[in-house]
């Protein structure tokens, strides 16, 4: 439990520069590919033109012959063993489906062969001269073709680990059953039933995946990698590969985004064994085409979402159905479905029956992965959709509604514990919870009394606002692990050991606030290393919310631990009591006012009576994952000439717990809410006739850029959490999850549409509006 | 991938021209290189860098405006000139052009000669009736909606100029574009041009672009405007006349069929607008 | 063929390629600040000061550079003083990833250069060229405001 009182923060709490920040801002060379080394080869890869088929034959000779050409990579030449690329904690819950090459392809742009040579120029022309002659298959583009009677295997090997049934292409399969929902139906006055689709969508990092690998001097093999998952990389590849783990260092520098599509291991194996095989350095990074059409994307689903609640507004049964499109192979296919029904069901914990029932399945199209909100960012459309029409059909404002039936402090939720991520999950009380007041100040912001229902004209534009209330998680109970040491040195300094990815998130930063508070020294005097598997101890990597609360904890007491070592060695210098002495101003203190600097006792446990280095590791496997919550209201105006929908204002209220670094934890939220909204008005990967992504470039598949960023008030509701490092909940996923919804909301509070297709295109809105006024005549 | 052995940089349009035609088909005249960079057919060996060539704008004795090819987009926004050229149209509708970034780099010449379908400046300069200028060892004239059209007509001229005519007593023009992001081409975009004569329409220009094909003028608009007052009534009647004759179809921005209510949607807010600005012609 | 550049108030000579462009010449020459995002002219992340003039450095022939005067992000910092620029996005908490920084600040430096008072809206459009994934452009937008203020002499805080 956590004994930190924001009222004596020093350093927490406080918007401080993030410490890479400079480096940043000057243009250092901190990222994978500004390392350059002598000889390096550049890696290319041939991906497949068809969306399934055999290959029958690959004839690289010509490539080979080609002067510069060091080596190429097909199924002929590459250890065959099945894996997963998901980067997952051990034994990861996603299938053993993917080899390196294969003589089978599963999508337009998977794996065919690799070339390494001494420039990109050389690498691509070799790859044009490699011949390979297909076998095409017929190809399942769509969830329906997948599960349709007959339809082809795209995974009919045998030795394939992992998937739920594989002759009927279904990944993962989920149930889950609270109660009896038909009897909660039929206690109902008022039922909804509502059906939606999300569409495919990429996190388009600005950086996108590359990996430079080398050999020491020792002849380990070092990936310098821009990933998520070090630790998990460091294995999967030794598994791939087939060499010992210890042989293999991974290090993240610095790295340019990742959202979720690094948190795979995509790249690293190929670089990896053109490096063992040549002995030289290799560089591969994915072109922005490679990254949309062959990496990892959103997971597109159709869920349905059925409410029942009696006239009061108390919610009677959920029901949730959802099916999710996981592509050529099944990374975290398994989990964001159950994400989907684990991070939604349970916020609406007053109904008392539920069911939760999903299939992830399996088609000749771009893989899906872990992507920022991870199925919640899907399930929370229909479902906030459908709280929004019921309170419609109840006379209800839609607050109100929420507000009879969210969970609140004290209380739990059978799904908790019966869904977690792939398994069961862990039972949780919520023991911080500010979503009335979020819902409070985020509706007062707004203007919610004033606006709702006023469908304000002026011209073509019709105004509406919309609310959507949602919850997230802070890290995989029982199953994360964070860790971090911490040394000190003669001058009061500390180097920080953290294992913690930061993608550009700040946590090398908040985590050195953690330990400084506790250390009582400035921020400055904090010296951080992360991700590097040589020197770091363990952390499961940036993903699941897990960072601030999980790799926080494992901070916070591995400070303490060297705190208690500090108190040690200063206890007999000043003369007092170990558990009397506090850190602070860079100096211990007695009781009394007698005070040593931090420097003076490190000297003294360095240099003179029993000498001992002031270090200490510790880690955090939490037992909990008391989530972080989110009110979201929006302002929009639709034009109904033309169908085009403008944000005017969105206020996002959030209960973090305490917010570590003020300026960070918004600029989490105001990221994730613009990608959000890009999500949800712009953002569509169009998938051709033969499987092929249409539009794989930035500059037609539109991302958010300055000229589209509406009104945006973050609001940080600050609550306390006990279990949490300093009151800390995690924050980097939620706010993704917010735009769908509450836009859609909204549009139908200006339009009285509801709209069931993401994005909300001009076109499609337009589309519906005249469908609702034909409908009307 | 490209097989560039030879980049040059004429300091004439006469020295250019000759290189041209020396190389043939292997040799590409180059501005600011937005499209060149991004691909280079294969036969293709020789860049001619005319950028620093024809880089001035001037008015005209007539008070019409020539514009050189090697002016890039974001001079000619910011040449006082254009802001004084028919209320500014120019530079509105360069705002709305890709980026500033891109902007910075791309020629008025190289626009042209790209003629991509998707192009705001080409719309424009044909509602605006702009004269292009080519240098094939001697200068010769053409409309641009001739040379969009038929580009291979003019293949291995050099693009020199853009002269627009000088703007009638009583005149307006306005351009719509509807997007999807803010930094986005169009899914269809507008340019209309109204000249005045004794509070009717004596010259009209309506050209609609990215249909997503290149930009055309819409006679049966224009026809139904000539001789007209500019009112709603007629307004509304040529919004609908063109979703009726937009040559719209599907490509993966927007439906022919959509595209087909941005056209009226376009044609109305850009006729709208220069009635407004014009008091209605009268 | 030979290039004469100046970079960051260097002279610099470079052997290129006809058909090598400008953002992979930089970086090849060490000026890693330079990223590359997309290669095609849509992320702005390459941006750099062309004679003065913030372009897409992927899109530049580096024979048209022969001439040039070029500023990268590593140019812009006098010493240990930062630019206002930079400070100021460091200040308003614009820079996540960083990844995308280069870029900004670049454009930021053209933009504030020829209007030193923009409004919110010519922030917007002089900076849509430069995608961001991380900060949803809020503090960005921020921190152009600051750097105008500390350029005309002010406070960033205001």
């Amino acid at each position: 439990m956590s004994e930190y009182a924001r009222e004596d923060f020093a350093v927490v709490g406080k918007s401080e520069r993030k410490v890479d920040g400079r480096a940043l801002v000057t243009g250092k060379p901190a990222f994978v590919a500004d390392l350059d080394l002598p000889n390096t080869l550049h890696v290319k890869i041939l991906g497949s033109p068809h969306a399934h088929a055999r290959i029958l034959s690959i004839d690289t000779r010509d490539a080979e012959g080609m002067p510069g050409v060091a080596c190429v990579l097909t199924h002929q030449n590459t250890p065959p063993t099945r894996h997963t690329t998901a980067g997952q904690g051990y034994p990861e819950p996603s299938p053993y489906d993917t080899r390196m090459f294969e003589d089978r392809v599963r999508f337009v742009g998977d794996r065919v062969a690799a070339v390494a040579a001494e420039t990109e120029a050389l690498a691509e022309e070799a790859i044009a001269a490699i011949r390979v002659e297909y076998e095409e298959l017929p190809a399942v583009l769509s969830i329906d073709e997948a599960l349709a009677e007959g339809a082809p295997r795209i995974h009919p090997e045998e030795d394939s680990t992992g998937i739920y049934d594989p002759s009927r292409n279904i990944v993962a399969d989920v149930d889950i059953d609270v109660g009896d929902v038909e009897a909660g139906f039929a206690a109902s006055d008022e039922i909804v039933e509502f059906t939606c689709e999300t569409q495919y969508a990429q996190h388009t990092p600005i950086e996108t995946h590359v990996v430079l690998s080398y050999l020491d001097n020792d002849e380990r093999l070092v990936l310098r990698s821009s990933t998520q998952v070090p630790f998990h990389v460091r294995r999967i590849v030794a598994g791939t590969l087939g060499i010992p783990m210890q042989r293999i260092r991974v290090i993240k520098p610095r790295i340019g985004g990742g959202f979720g599509t690094k948190q795979e291991v995509l790249i690293e194996d190929l670089a990896g064994l053109v490096t063992l095989r040549t002995g030289r350095p290799a560089l591969l990074s994915l072109t922005r085409k490679e990254e949309f059409a062959a990496s990892r994307t959103r997971h597109p689903m159709r869920i349905r979402v059925k409410l029942g609640a009696t006239k009061d507004g108390m919610l009677q049964a959920i029901e949730m159905e959802a099916i999710s499109n996981t592509g050529g192979y099944g990374s975290h296919g398994l989990t964001v479905l159950a994400n989907t029904g684990s991070k939604t069901l349970p916020l609406y914990n007053k109904a008392p029956n539920a069911h939760f029932y999903g299939q992830a399945v399996y088609t000749n199209l771009p893989v899906g992965g872990a992507y920022r909100g991870y199925g919640a960012t899907q399930g929370y459309f229909p479902l906030e959709t459908a709280m929004d029409e019921l309170a419609d059909r109840l006379g209800m404002d839609p607050i109100d509604l929420r507000s009879k039936n969210h969970i609140r402090v004290g209380e739990g939720s059978p799904i908790f514990e019966k869904l977690g991520e792939g398994r069961e999950g862990v039972s949780q009380t919520i023991k911080s919870c500010e979503l009335p007041r979020c819902i409070e100040v985020g509706a007062e912001r707004i203007g919610w009394a004033e606006k709702r229902g006023q469908k304000r004209r002026d011209g073509e534009w019709v105004r509406g606002v919309g609310m959507s209330i949602m919850m997230q998680g802070s890290g995989i109970p029982l199953i994360d692990m964070g860790a971090a040491t911490i040394k000190m040195n003669e001058d009061g300094s500390f180097n920080l050991l953290i294992g913690a990815t930061d993608l550009g998130t700040g946590s090398d930063t908040i985590l050195a606030q953690i330990a400084a508070e506790v250390l009582g020294v400035p921020l400055e005097r904090m010296l951080v290393t992360s991700s590097d598997t040589d020197f770091t101890p363990f952390d499961v990597g940036a993903y699941a919310s897990s960072t601030t609360y999980v790799s926080g904890m494992a901070v916070q007491r591995a400070a303490e631990k060297v705190r208690d070592q500090i108190r040690a060695v200063a206890a007999p210098l000043l003369e007092a009591e170990t558990e009397s002495l506090e850190l602070r101003e860079e100096a211990v203190f007695a009781p009394d006012g007698k005070t040593a600097s931090l420097a003076r006792v490190c000297e003294r446990a360095m240099y003179e009576t029993n000498q001992f280095q002031i270090a200490a590791t510790a880690s955090c496997v939490p037992t909990e994952s008391p989530p972080p919550f989110l009110a979201n209201f929006a302002e929009v105006a639709v034009s109904t000439e033309t169908g085009l929908v403008k944000v005017l204002h969105y206020v996002a209220a959030v209960d973090c717990g305490v917010a570590i670094n003020p300026q960070l934890a918004e600029g989490q939220m105001e990221g994730a809410l613009v990608n959000g909204i890009g999500y949800a008005l712009s953002e569509e990967m169009l998938i051709s006739s033969r499987g092929r992504v249409r539009n794989p470039s930035l500059f037609s598949y539109k991302i958010p850029g300055m000229l589209d960023v509406p009104k945006l008030d973050v609001i940080l509701v600050e609550s306390y959490e006990p279990t949490g490092p300093m009151g800390a909940k995690s924050v980097g996923e939620i706010g993704i999850n917010g735009p769908i919804p509450t836009i859609a909301n909204a549009i139908h509070d200006a339009i009285g549409v509801r709209m069931t297709h993401t994005p909300f295109t001009p076109e499609r809105v337009l589309k519906a509006l005249m469908e609702k006024t034909e409908s009307n005549d | 991938m490209a097989n560039l052995e030879k980049y040059i940089r004429p300091t004439s349009l006469e020295e250019a021209w000759q290189a041209l035609r020396e190389a043939g088909a292997s040799a590409r005249p180059i501005g600011g290189g937005v499209d060149l960079a991004l691909f280079v057919p294969r036969e293709v060996t020789t860049l001619v860098d005319v950028s620093a060539l024809s880089s001035e704008c001037s008015v005209r004795t007539d008070g019409g405006l020539d514009i050189g090819a090697g002016v890039t987009l974001t001079e000619l926004a910011e040449y006082d000139g254009a802001a004084n050229y028919l209320g500014g149209i120019l530079v509105e509708v360069l705002r709305k052009v890709a980026s500033p970034l891109l902007r910075n780099l791309a020629t008025v010449g190289g626009t042209l000669a790209s003629a991509h379908p998707w192009s705001d400046v080409i719309p424009m300069f044909i509602a605006l009736g702009a004269e292009i200028e080519l240098y094939e060892g001697e200068t010769c004239a053409t409309a641009l909606e001739d040379l969009v059209a038929d580009r291979a007509a003019a293949a291995g001229a050099l693009i020199s100029r853009v002269r627009l005519p000088a703007p009638a007593g009583r005149a307006g023009a306005a351009f719509e574009k509807f997007i999807r992001t803010g930094f986005d081409v169009g899914m269809l975009n507008c340019a209309c041009y109204v000249a005045f004569e004794d509070g009717r329409c004596s010259t009209v220009r309506v050209a609609l672009g990215g249909t997503p094909d290149m930009a055309k003028r819409v006679g049966d608009v224009e026809a139904l405007l000539d001789g007209q007052p500019l009112d709603e009534r007629t307004i509304n009647e040529a919004a609908k006349r063109a979703s009726e004759t937009v040559p719209a179809r599907d490509d993966q921005r927007a439906s022919g069929e959509y595209r087909r209510i941005l056209a009226a949607a376009g044609v109305r807010r850009c006729l709208t607008r220069i009635a407004a600005e014009n008091g209605g012609g009268a | 063929m030979r290039i004469h550049v100046t970079i960051n108030r260097e002279r610099k000579a470079f052997d290129v390629d006809p058909g090598d462009k400008l953002l992979d010449v930089l970086r090849r020459e060490g000026y890693m600040g330079v990223k590359k995002g997309c290669g095609t002219g849509d992320c702005g992340a390459c941006a750099v000061l062309f004679n003065g003039r913030a372009m897409n450095s992927c899109l530049i022939f580096a024979a048209k550079a022969d001439g040039a005067e070029i500023v990268t992000v590593e140019g812009l910092a006098n010493g240990e003083r930062l630019h206002p620029v930079q400070e100021a996005f460091l200040r308003s908490g614009a820079v996540q990833c960083g990844y995308c920084t280069p870029g900004m600040v670049i454009s930021t430096v053209d933009l504030l250069s020829r209007n030193p008072d923009p409004t919110e809206d010519e922030i917007r459009e002089g900076l849509s060229g430069n995608l961001c994934r991380c900060t949803g452009y809020v503090k960005q937008l921020d921190a152009v405001k600051a750097a105008a203020r500390l350029m005309k002499g002010g406070d960033a805080d205001v």
